[in-house]
C-alpha cells in the first residue's frame, strides 16, 4: 500500500502522524488504488456510519443499504475528493441525509397505506437479546422522534458534531438545529424516564 | 438522562447484524475500488511546474482580452457541456424516431420522448421505411419489429455487426468474422478476417460477398438497385453490384476509413478516415480530400450528409487543442469555407439529421450531452444532459449511447 501511496516501502502507520495527516495519507493511497488503505478507511468509518444510519431509519436492512451506498458513492468520487478536507464529515453528511430521505419516503408510504403499523425497533426475529441495560428503551425513545430530530441527535451525540457543524452538514440555520436538538432532548428525556421507572 | 448517558447509550445500542453487514459492505466496497482505474498523480516537480504555468495563465486571463478567451476555454475544458442543458430527454424537436444502442441494448425513442428497449443488442439499424430494425447480438443477426418482436434471426459461427438494410428493403449487408484485436480468438481459424455477407430481407439466401474487408459498415448507394460500397483492409473503396458480385469500381490504397456515407441522391460518397476524408463521385472519381486531423487521441471524425443536396456535417478536431468542432461543408464547393455549427471540449462521436433535415443531433460524450442544433439557425441549440443515465438506468458506469439512426415517423 505504501508503495502505491508514494513509492515508499514503509507500511502505513509505522511513523507517528496526526490522525488528520494519517487520514489524508490513506485517502491518497486509496486514490492510487491501495486496497489496504481503503480497508483502513472503511473499518475506521463504517461502524459509526452504519450505526448513525440505523438510528435514523430504525431498519437494519435499510441502514446497511444506506451506509453501503454512501461508501460506494465515496469510491465513485474518490478521484475528485479534496484531501485537505476530512473524510468523515463528508461521508456522514451523505449517510445522514440519505437516512432522512429514506425515513421521509417511508412515512409517505405509510400515509398512503391503510394499515397503521406501529413502528418497532427491529423485527422480532432480529431484535437484539444483548446490550446495555437501557438499550432497547433508548431505541424505542429514539424511534418516537421524527427523522429530522433523530438526525440531529445522532449527529450531536453519536457522531459528536457541534450544533454549528450540524447546521453546516444539513444545510440548516443554526437556530433550527438548536431548536430541533432541544425538542428532541425534551422528548427523549420524557420517553426514557417513562420506560426507565 | 444526561448528555453523557445518552451518548453512551447510543454507542452501546446493538445494531442487528452489525458485523455481517460490515463484511458484506466491505466486499462490495473493495470490489468497487478494484473495478476503477487509479488516478496517476503528477510528481511534485510536475505539480510545481503546472502550478507555475497555471499562475501565468491566470495573469493572462486577468490582464488581456486574449486571456479572457483562454479563460473561457479553460472553463469549457474543465466543465464541458452546455450549462443550459435540459436535465433529460423529454421530446425530440422534429418528427421521427431515434434508434440508439446503450450497454443495456437497443432503444427506440419516439418524438414524445418515450423510450422502448428492444432488447440486448450490440448495434442496430433501421429498414428504409422504419418498419423494421436489423440488430446484431454476438453471432446473431436479428430482424425485428419496432415493438421488439423478432421476425427472424440468423446465427453465424463468428461475431456479426454493422448490418445495413438496403434502400429497397430486400437486402441486408453485414460484417462477420473476428473483430479487430480479436483475430486470435479460439473459434476463429488462423488468419481469419472480417468478411462481408448479404442476406435477403426475409432472412433467406445468406451468402458471402467479399472475403476480407475493413472494420467499417458497408453503405448501400441510394437510388440504385442493390449497389454497395465497402472498404478493404488497405483502405480501397469498392462499389459492387450486390446481386451479381460484379465490381463497378475500386479506389486506390489510402487510410482505411472509419465511416462510409452516401449523399441522399447517391451521387457523392464520403470515406471518412481518422486523418483525412475522401469525397468520391458515383463513378469512383476522387473529387477532394479533406484533412481531418485530431489533437484528441480518442476523437474519431464522423460525418452525415444532409437529407437533401450535397452538404454534410463533419465532426472533427478543432483548431484549439482539446476541442472538437462540428462544421457544415459542401461536397461541391471546394473553395467555400466550412461553416462552424458548434465547438466544445473533448470529442463528438455521432451525428444524425432529423428526417425533415431541419435538426442535427450531435452526441457529445465528453459532456454526457446530446445537442440538437437547428441547422437553419445555428443560434438555436437544445442541449440535453444525463443521456448516459437515461439509457442505462442503474448501470455502474453508464456510457453515452451510440446513435444508430433518426428515421421516419411511424
Amino acid at each position: 500500500m505504501a508503495a502505491a501511496a508514494g513509492g515508499r516501502t514503509r507500511p502505513l502507520g509505522q511513523r507517528a502522524r496526526s490522525p488528520e495527516r494519517r487520514e489524508r495519507a490513506l485517502i491518497r493511497a486509496a486514490q492510487s488504488g491501495s486496497v489496504e488503505a481503503l480497508e483502513q478507511l472503511f473499518r475506521r468509518h463504517w461502524p459509526r456510519a452504519h450505526r448513525a444510519a440505523y438510528l435514523v431509519v430504525r431498519d437494519s436492512a435499510a441502514a446497511e443499504d444506506i451506509a453501503q451506498e454512501a461508501f460506494l458513492a465515496a469510491i465513485r468520487a474518490l478521484d475528485r475528493f479534496d484531501r485537505s478536507r476530512p473524510f468523515g464529515p463528508w461521508l456522514n453528511r451523505i449517510v445522514v441525509n440519505r437516512a432522512i430521505d429514506w425515513s421521509r419516503a417511508r412515512s409517505l408510504r405509510r400515509e398512503v397505506s391503510a394499515d397503521a403499523v406501529p413502528e418497532t425497533v427491529a423485527p422480532a426475529a432480529e431484535r437484539p437479546t444483548t446490550g446495555g441495560p437501557y438499550s432497547d428503551d433508548v431505541g424505542q425513545a429514539i424511534g418516537s422522534l421524527s427523522p429530522e430530530h433523530r438526525a440531529v441527535v445522532v449527529l450531536r451525540y453519536l457522531l459528536e458534531y457541534t450544533p454549528g457543524e450540524i447546521a453546516e452538514l444539513l444545510e440548516l440555520p443554526r437556530g433550527t438545529v438548536n431548536s430541533r436538538l432541544r425538542r428532541a432532548l425534551d422528548t427523549l428525556g420524557v420517553g426514557i424516564a417513562g420506560t426507565d421507572t | 438522562v444526561n448528555d453523557t448517558e445518552l451518548r453512551d447509550r447510543l454507542r452501546e445500542l446493538p445494531v442487528p447484524g452489525e458485523h455481517e453487514a460490515e463484511e458484506r459492505a466491505w466486499r462490495l466496497v473493495r470490489a468497487a475500488l478494484e473495478r476503477r482505474d487509479p488516478v496517476r498523480r503528477p510528481t511534485h516537480r510536475v505539480r510545481y511546474a503546472l502550478g507555475a504555468a497555471a499562475a501565468l495563465v491566470l495573469v493572462a486571463v486577468a490582464l488581456t482580452p486574449p486571456g479572457a478567451a483562454i479563460g473561457r476555454w479553460i472553463r469549457d475544458v474543465v466543465h464541458p457541456g452546455r450549462s443550459d442543458a435540459r436535465p433529460g430527454l423529454s421530446s425530440l424537436p422534429a418528427p421521427g424516431r431515434l434508434l440508439v444502442t446503450s450497454s443495456k441494448g437497443s432503444w427506440i425513442v419516439r418524438r414524445d420522448g418515450s423510450k422502448r428497449l428492444l432488447g440486448a443488442y450490440d448495434d442496430a439499424g433501421w429498414s428504409p421505411q422504419g418498419l423494421f430494425v436489423v440488430a446484431t447480438r454476438g453471432r446473431q443477426l436479428v430482424a425485428l419489429e419496432p415493438g421488439g418482436t423478432v421476425r427472424w434471426s440468423l446465427a453465424r459461427p463468428d461475431p456479426v455487426g454493422d448490418a445495413r438494410w438496403s434502400p429497397s428493403g430486400f437486402r441486408i449487408a453485414y460484417l462477420t468474422g473476428p473483430r479487430r484485436g480479436f483475430e486470435h480468438q479460439p473459434s476463429a481459424p488462423p488468419g481469419a478476417q472480417r468478411s462481408l455477407r448479404i442476406v435477403a430481407g426475409d432472412g433467406t439466401g445468406d451468402r458471402p460477398l467479399a472475403p476480407s474487408v475493413a472494420e467499417v459498415a458497408p453503405a448501400w448507394r441510394p437510388r440504385a438497385v442493390h449497389v454497395l460500397a465497402f472498404s478493404d483492409r488497405r483502405g480501397r473503396i469498392a462499389l459492387v453490384a450486390a446481386d451479381t458480385g460484379r465490381r463497378l469500381w475500386r479506389s486506390g490504397t489510402a487510410e482505411a476509413p472509419v465511416q462510409l456515407a452516401w449523399s441522399a441522391d447517391g451521387r457523392r460518397l464520403l470515406a471518412v478516415g481518422k486523418r483525412s476524408t475522401r469525397i468520391f463521385d458515383a463513378g469512383g472519381r476522387l473529387l477532394r480530400t479533406l484533412a481531418t486531423p485530431s489533437r484528441i487521441p480518442e476523437a474519431t471524425p464522423v460525418a452525415a450528409f444532409a437529407t437533401r443536396g450535397h452538404a454534410f456535417a463533419l465532426a472533427r478536431g478543432g483548431p484549439v487543442a482539446g476541442q472538437s468542432e462540428v462544421v457544415l461543408l459542401d461536397a461541391e464547393q471546394r473553395s467555400a469555407p466550412p461553416r462552424r455549427l458548434f465547438a466544445g471540449a473533448g470529442a463528438f462521436d455521432a451525428l444524425a439529421w432529423s428526417p425533415d433535415g431541419r435538426w442535427l443531433l450531435v452526441s457529445w460524450p465528453s459532456a454526457g450531452q446530446w445537442l440538437f442544433i437547428r441547422s437553419a439557425d445555428v443560434s438555436r441549440i437544445v442541449a440535453v444532459s444525463s443521456i448516459s443515465r437515461q439509457f442505462d438506468p442503474g448501470g455502474a458506469l453508464p456510457q453515452i449511447p451510440s446513435i444508430d439512426g433518426w428515421c421516419c415517423a411511424p
